[in-house]
């Protein structure tokens, strides 16, 4: 009987301190995400005003960058925050791309080169493209999964086949 | 010449020295007359040894006349010692008084020979054999979460800060068993797991630098696993658990219908024929894991065989094989799903069999002198399959070293400790290449009484290692350390030191690109040895022999520590990451260690707590240093009732500050920052049959009562709450 109190007090304690700790927190994102290598130095200041990765629904060749900015501003292109503040060359960055889930045939890291953020715009690494493989891979995305493993390299003086015909 | 025919007239005279007594007796406690269990009863200054059975009664025989004076230890007890007399054959019943802490064990590790732990001039901590079977502990790994400054990233060892979490590649501590190193050859890691846990008597914990007695890889403290000694009666022994996990609380982790259980199953027996002690035991352990992929099947068989040539010279051969499979979980697949392993190491699996052999002979050529040989040869072998290749990493690796080391008390006052060393490798892996190695030491160590309160321990070891075609390394290790009796029943001590540890195989070598992940392993054969000075000053106090409070403040740097560092390397790989061991991290370590031991109600209630703070900080980023807990304490409490005795253990380890971010983002592992601080509670119920008849104790435990979510690695959900029925029993 004189055992019973504590035993009580300690079973309801016990109880009150259960199942704590980490949970199984909500990864109903939607997207893709991967790494980006910077195989080279960084270009100058003046010359790196904004870096960004696009993921477009179709290859974009004789696209002006003028219809892809009403397509982005149309939400039928997604692109990512500004990332210039973690470049740095000779390291990888992470980046996570929270998108529709549809089919994206071009993903790129495209860069701002010039002070015009409407037109001077270059892409300097594309998803699959290799020095074997000169064509984009796709990136399929569905609804409630995040795909990993997105990962592109990047070189400032080499770039790969710029999609954009000129205005 | 001389010193051989000198040698050989000795142990001549030592064989035909006179008459032989036998003892027999019972050893009890001085407060209630209870029988002790397992006291240690040793002949001194001789290879003769038993210990208590079950009702506390012990038999020695063939004690020579001339050395007739018994030392009687037991945990919790003070020691004595006991004159016989010259009647060919006696009774003793002996008295032992208790006492709450450890004051009064005897320990080999802090200075290679016996001595009371009171003489210690460094922090140690004793793990009994008790706590293996109380708490059914299956791996030694276990048991030391509960050791004060010592915390685990899974089954890597971390005293003191001093080691992160390292990729299995290198340990910077120094694991022995019976004295001799267990480190794999290939990558310089401890394997816990295949020690076997049923033959331990006790390990003991030595923390800070040890490299003066112990070289490389004693950075940050010694491991040493002692085994029992080979009683004079036979003995047969088993134990049976079982037991299952709880289903995951959140439906998300939920992965499996089935209720996954473990269970394990160890028996043996001891007997001596003569001269010949004989111990031999099986090992069985099977476990379905908590975890997708996480199951394992282990067996081992260990003999040990003792040969007494006479009361002065023994030889002792030992051999211990153990093979395991299991399920190759790496990390989860994310926190929501952290139950299951990432993609492409579903259906992976590690076979690996390890094997140790040695072979220890002992001499007491006289009452100021004894040396003994040892040898150890240890081989592990490994491979990882993978679902669509065979063997897809592979290591075979042989260890051997060779120890010989002599004692002897010049003088009332000082004790001369010295010996040599030689240890070689070889390594065959298809992902550290082909190589060989091998190093030699010298090591001397004096123990100087100035009074019966202060004494001083100056020692040094200069150590020679080298892998074939690399550059040799070589490291003077020097000590100091000094112990004082202040007052009755406290003491203060305080030592310096300095540790290293030659880079392993696998830190020169590893090149893979098997790493699962946009990243390539390659080697670095110009990496150089790490180096450390360790400082502490302690205090130990006995308050009335019913607590007891250690305190310790420490300070160790670090030179030249080895890390994986990751970048990019367009020479090597225009795409991938290029990960390389490099030695790239200076750090100071700087801690507080405090553990008290009390015993109350006629020492039915045991209770301690140990407390231990580490500012660790890399000193040239500013940073804490990755994979250690700043804040970890624990405390256990125990209440013997009757037949009954109910025990809890409640762990705490503050949030891991750092983690190494570029593996969480190379791997990748997904939410791999996801970590919190650690709750543990433990709790056990044991039942002694003994006075009822039955020579079995039942035992129940639960562990991680709270089923508190956490990681002790990053991606690694540690074990829910599990339920685990024992019986054990011994004839």
């Amino acid at each position: 009987m004189k055992f019973h109190i504590p035993i009580f007090l300690i079973t309801m304690l016990v109880n009150a301190g259960c199942n704590e700790g980490l949970q199984p927190i909500s990864l109903e994102e939607t997207g893709f995400g991967g790494t980006i290598s910077f195989v080279s130095k960084l270009p100058p200041p003046d010359s790196l005003f904004d870096f960004r990765i696009v993921a477009v629904p179709y290859y974009p060749i004789d696209t002006t960058f003028t219809q892809i900015l009403i397509k982005i501003l149309n939400d039928s292109i997604a692109y990512s925050p500004s990332t210039i503040q973690t470049l740095d060359s000779g390291s990888i960055v992470r980046y996570k791309m929270l998108v529709k889930p549809k089919i994206y045939r071009y993903v790129a890291c495209v860069q701002q080169y010039g002070p015009d953020s409407f037109k001077q715009w270059k892409v300097v690494g594309i998803y699959g493209f290799t020095t074997v493989n000169s064509a984009p891979s796709s990136v399929v995305v569905k609804d409630g999964i995040f795909t990993n493993s997105i990962d592109m390299v990047v070189d400032f003086y080499h770039l790969p086949p710029q999609p954009f015909k000129t205005p | 010449m001389k010193i051989i025919l000198h040698y050989i007239l000795l142990s001549c005279l030592a064989l035909s020295q006179g008459e032989w007594i036998s003892v027999s007796g019972k050893i009890v406690s001085s407060e209630d007359g209870n029988p002790i269990i397992g006291a240690t009863v040793l002949v001194q200054y001789s290879t003769i040894g038993t210990s208590s059975d079950n009702d506390g009664t012990f038999f020695l025989k063939h004690i020579p006349a001339s050395r007739k004076t018994l030392s009687i230890s037991a945990v919790g007890f003070k020691t004595v010692t006991v004159t016989l007399t010259n009647e060919e054959k006696q009774e003793q019943t002996i008295q032992l008084t208790p006492s709450p802490v450890q004051t009064q064990d005897v320990v080999v590790t802090a200075s290679k020979r016996a001595q009371s732990l009171e003489e210690v001039p460094v922090s140690m901590s004793i793990v009994d054999a008790k706590s293996f079977s109380d708490r059914n502990i299956v791996s030694v790994d276990d048991a030391l979460r509960y050791v004060p400054g010592v915390n685990f990233q899974q089954t890597q060892i971390n005293i003191r800060a001093s080691s992160g979490y390292s990729r299995g590649a290198g340990s910077r501590v120094s694991l022995l068993i019976d004295g001799m190193p267990l480190l794999a050859g290939d990558t310089g890691e401890i394997t816990f797991e295949s020690i076997p846990v049923f033959q331990i008597e006790r390990v003991e914990v030595v923390k800070g630098a040890g490299s003066t007695l112990y070289g490389s890889g004693a950075l940050g403290g010694v491991v040493n696993v002692l085994t029992k000694d080979i009683p004079e009666h036979p003995l047969v022994w088993w134990r049976l658990y079982g037991g299952f996990y709880s289903p995951p609380v959140f439906d998300e982790w939920k992965w499996s219908d089935k209720t996954r259980f473990t269970n394990g199953q160890y028996a043996g027996f001891t007997e001596r024929f003569g001269r010949l002690g004989i111990a031999f035991s099986l090992h069985r352990v099977s476990d379905d894991g908590y975890r997708d992929n996480d199951w394992l099947r282990r067996y081992s068989g260990y003999v040990k065989m003792k040969y007494d040539f006479s009361p002065y010279q023994s030889v002792t051969v030992s051999t211990n094989i153990f093979q395991q499979y299991r399920g190759d979980f790496l990390w989860w697949k994310d926190v929501k799903n952290a139950l299951h392993p990432a993609e492409g190491q579903q259906n992976a699996t590690v076979t690996s069999l390890r094997a140790n052999s040695s072979i220890l002979y002992k001499h007491f050529v006289s009452e100021d002198f004894y040396f003994d040989i040892k040898a150890i040869h240890f081989r592990s072998n490994w491979y990882r399959d993978s679902l669509s290749t065979k063997r897809l990493d592979e290591s075979i690796s042989d260890a051997i070293v060779l120890d010989v080391q002599g004692v002897a008390t010049v003088n009332q006052d000082n004790t001369l400790t010295a010996g040599l060393v030689w240890n070689g490798e070889r390594i065959r892996s298809n992902i550290f290449g082909g190589h060989d190695g091998q190093g030699g030491a010298i090591y001397a160590q004096d123990e100087h009484k100035f009074s019966t309160d202060l004494s001083i321990v100056g020692g040094v070891r200069y150590d020679v290692q080298r892998v074939i075609g690399l550059q040799t390394n070589q490291q003077v290790n020097p000590k100091l350390g000094i112990r004082y009796h202040v007052a009755e029943g406290i003491a203060l001590r305080s030592s310096l030191g300095r540790g290293f540890r030659s880079p392993s195989v696998s830190e020169y070598y590893t090149s893979t690109a098997n790493t699962g992940s946009a990243a390539i392993v390659v080697s670095n054969t110009t990496l150089k040895p790490e180096h450390s000075w360790t400082y502490e000053i302690g205090m130990v106090q006995n308050y009335s022999g019913h607590m007891t409070l250690d305190m310790a403040l420490y300070q160790s740097d670090f030179s030249d520590l080895i890390d994986a560092s990751v970048g990019l390397d367009s020479s090597i790989s225009k795409s991938a990451a290029v990960i390389q061991f490099k030695n790239i991290t200076q750090a100071r370590i700087q801690g507080f260690e405090m553990s008290c031991a009390a015993n109350f109600l006629d020492q039915a209630v045991q209770w301690n707590v140990n407390y231990n703070y580490n500012w660790a900080v890399d000193r040239d980023t500013k940073t804490f240093l990755r994979f250690r807990p700043r804040h970890s304490a624990s405390t256990n409490i125990s209440y013997k009732y009757d037949l009954m005795t109910v025990g809890a253990d409640f762990r705490y380890s503050s949030r891991i500050e750092q983690i190494d971010d570029k593996l969480v983002q190379l791997a990748p592992i997904m939410n791999g920052d996801e970590r919190v601080p650690v709750y543990l509670l433990d709790v056990r119920i044991n039942t002694h049959m003994l006075d009822l008849g039955l020579p079995m104790t039942l035992g129940f435990t639960i562990n991680n009562l709270l089923g508190y979510n956490y990681v002790e690695l990053i991606g690694n959900m540690a074990p829910p709450r599990s339920f685990v029925l024992s019986v054990e029993g011994m004839l």
